[in-house]
């Protein structure tokens, strides 16, 4: 018997099947160009022009020059700027008394001194509005803090959280509405749901970005010192992620707003979202225009009032 | 040297291999024999890429061998520890902390020993509690104890002191120099008090001028304290003006090259740099240094 010799199969070498794949009209296009860079003659080139006309000496913006009442100023500007084209604009659409139509900013201010200074009807809504934000942000903060510090530290968390909060993070908390009253009901519970929901997928990725980013340097320095686990999460990264906390409640806030909304879609008659959707139903254009810049400027207090404790806070950045 | 002292860190035989995935492992050290003894000022050298911070990080514990052992007075080196302080070239200040604060976070954690005191119900002052030990003599019974918050103070003060920044101590690292945060950074490795002081190429980042500087002020607390220093370095004059012993360390693989004595005697300034002695070290070591950059490619020799 003759012994059949094996035939041995020889491993292809490195991106063998890459070039296999590659198609040949790029191949071609690869070896034109080569062919392009060797025919450069470097000594017929002329010299980069370094005149001033091209390259001279440019003064260089300096923005940090810009004092606080300039930028007060500007922001003013832009404010009667936008209150005049409204202005014009609900003009206009008086004028030619067509189906388009849009209160003056006068009309608006009317609204308020009606519904917020003659008739206490606007507190009333906002007192049930702001109940419902500072319950359902103080759930996500108690619970997005733990849950965000976890999913930095330990994979198994993380890999448990992660597809929740990628795939919620992408459905607009409107969305779940019909679902949330479904299973809550329409009592305080669902509005808190949908907040909470908002708040803390919002408040959960940043502060999880922040412990992600803790100088790992700091953490050496401290083992060197005798440091043992337990003394190292207090003293280095709750410290270091801290500025993300402080961030992520302002953007918690933002989130909270947004949703406040869709939450008072869940079937109630107070609150300010089901006070913006209430005279826009009546077409009361005036009052629904108020609760949203009430709305609004609201939004602007909570983050201007976080920012200045933040700023107090984090002074050493 | 002549007279020399006791081992404090031996290491020994130590490989280590950082493994790559598809392709070669890279050998950061390879067979790397060192004692380090007591008061001694250790300078490593080489081109970059020798290892001398891995072989740092093994000391310190923060890293373990492949291959090999490192031990502190036979005990082998499983982790970081108070007893071997490292000075980052990053400085690696909490920026959360003042001056003072981060001076006082290397005490925080360290114990210290005190005579166990108890009330003398007769005169009702303090005394101290003996025992007797082992061989019979009469002893004060000690405990450990950490440090209590106006010691830390004072320890740091101490050393803020040393380091020139008397009046920064509320500062917080954001509004310091780069040299000013290194001298916080060697203030608090001071203050642990350790028996080691590892130093990782602590003033690669600075200006020539603080460089100068700072290695004089490391000189003197040097000359006054002689505390067990393993400094790192690429600084072929730093070395030989700093150091008792140079380590000359050689790329791929991770190996050490040549030992040398430095026998210029202390107190030094930069003005030892003018020594001939300096100058013949000096280029000695340049010469050795220069000869692997060569060999490895770095420098074109034509």
């Amino acid at each position: 018997m003759v012994e059949k010799e094996k035939k041995v199969k020889e491993p292809k070498p490195k991106g063998y099947y890459k070039e296999k794949l590659t198609p040949k009209f790029i191949k071609d296009s690869r070896v034109k160009r080569d062919a392009a860079v060797a025919a450069v003659d470097l000594a017929s080139l002329s010299k980069p022009i370094n005149d001033a006309a091209t390259s001279g000496p440019k003064k260089m913006k300096d923005f940090t020059l810009w004092a606080g009442w300039k930028t007060a100023l500007v922001g003013l500007g832009g404010v009667i700027f936008v209150i005049l084209i409204w202005s014009l604009y609900a003009y206009i659409c008086d004028l030619q008394n067509v189906t388009s139509y849009l209160s003056s900013p006068w009309e608006v201010v009317e609204s308020f001194y009606e519904q917020a200074i003659v008739h206490p009807y606007l507190w009333r809504h906002l007192g049930a509005s702001l109940q419902r934000i500072v319950i359902g942000y103080l759930i996500a903060l108690i619970t997005s803090v733990p849950v965000a510090f976890l999913m930095a530290w330990y994979k198994p968390v993380r890999a448990f959280f992660d597809p929740f909060i990628q795939f919620l993070r992408c459905v607009p908390p409107i969305a779940y509405v019909p679902v949330v009253v479904a299973a809550f009901g329409t009592n305080e519970n669902s509005k808190y749901f949908i907040i909470f929901l908002a708040v803390f997928l919002t408040m959960t990725v940043t502060i999880y970005q922040g412990v992600r980013n803790v100088d790992l340097t700091l953490v050496k320095a401290a083992y060197t010192f005798g440091a043992r686990d337990r003394n190292l999460f207090l003293g280095v990264i709750v410290p270091s992620a801290f500025p993300f906390i402080l961030t992520a409640m302002r953007l918690g806030v933002g989130a909270a707003m947004t949703t406040l909304v869709a939450a008072e879609l869940t079937g109630t008659e107070t609150g300010l979202g089901a006070f913006i959707q209430g005279q826009g139903s009546q077409t009361m254009m005036d009052g629904c225009i108020m609760g949203i810049l009430v709305l609004g400027l609201f939004g602007i207090l909570f983050d201007k009032g976080l920012l200045f404790i933040e700023k107090r806070l984090t002074r050493w950045k | 040297m002549e007279n020399k002292g006791k081992v404090v860190i031996k290491i020994d035989n130590v490989r280590k291999v950082y493994p790559v995935e598809n392709g070669d492992d890279v050998i950061a050290l390879n067979g790397v024999n060192l004692e380090i003894r007591e008061n001694e000022f250790i300078c490593v050298v080489g081109p970059s890429g020798c290892g001398k911070t891995t072989l740092l990080n093994i000391i310190g514990g923060l890293e373990q061998p492949t291959q090999g052992e490192a031990t502190i007075h036979g005990r082998p080196i499983l982790g970081p520890g108070p007893d071997r302080g490292i000075i980052f070239q990053q400085y690696a200040l909490f920026p959360w902390l003042t001056v003072k604060k981060n001076v006082m976070y290397s005490t925080k954690f360290i114990r210290h020993e005190v005579p166990v005191m108890k009330k003398n119900k007769e005169t009702g002052e303090m005394e101290p509690v003996y025992e007797t030990d082992e061989n019979g003599n009469t002893v004060p019974l000690m405990k450990k104890v950490r440090y209590s918050r106006t010691e830390r103070e004072a320890i740091a003060r101490k050393y803020i002191g040393m380091v020139q920044l008397n009046g920064f101590e509320n500062k917080y690292p954001k509004e310091l120099s780069g040299g000013m945060k290194q001298r916080v950074a060697i203030a608090r490795g001071y203050a642990l008090n350790s028996e080691v002081l590892l130093l990782d190429e602590p003033f690669g980042a600075l200006d020539a001028q603080t460089r100068s500087q700072l290695q004089e002020d490391l000189l003197r607390t040097w000359e006054k304290e002689r505390k067990t220093c393993f400094f790192i370095t690429h600084d072929v004059d730093e070395c030989v003006l700093l150091a008792s012993r140079v380590i000359i360390m050689s790329a791929r693989p991770g190996q050490v090259k040549e030992i040398i004595d430095i026998d210029l005697p202390y107190p030094r300034s930069q003005a030892t740099k003018l020594d001939p002695k300096f100058q013949e070290y000096r280029n000695h070591i340049w010469d050795v240094v220069y000869k692997m950059y060569v060999d490895s490619g770095s420098i074109n020799n034509n």
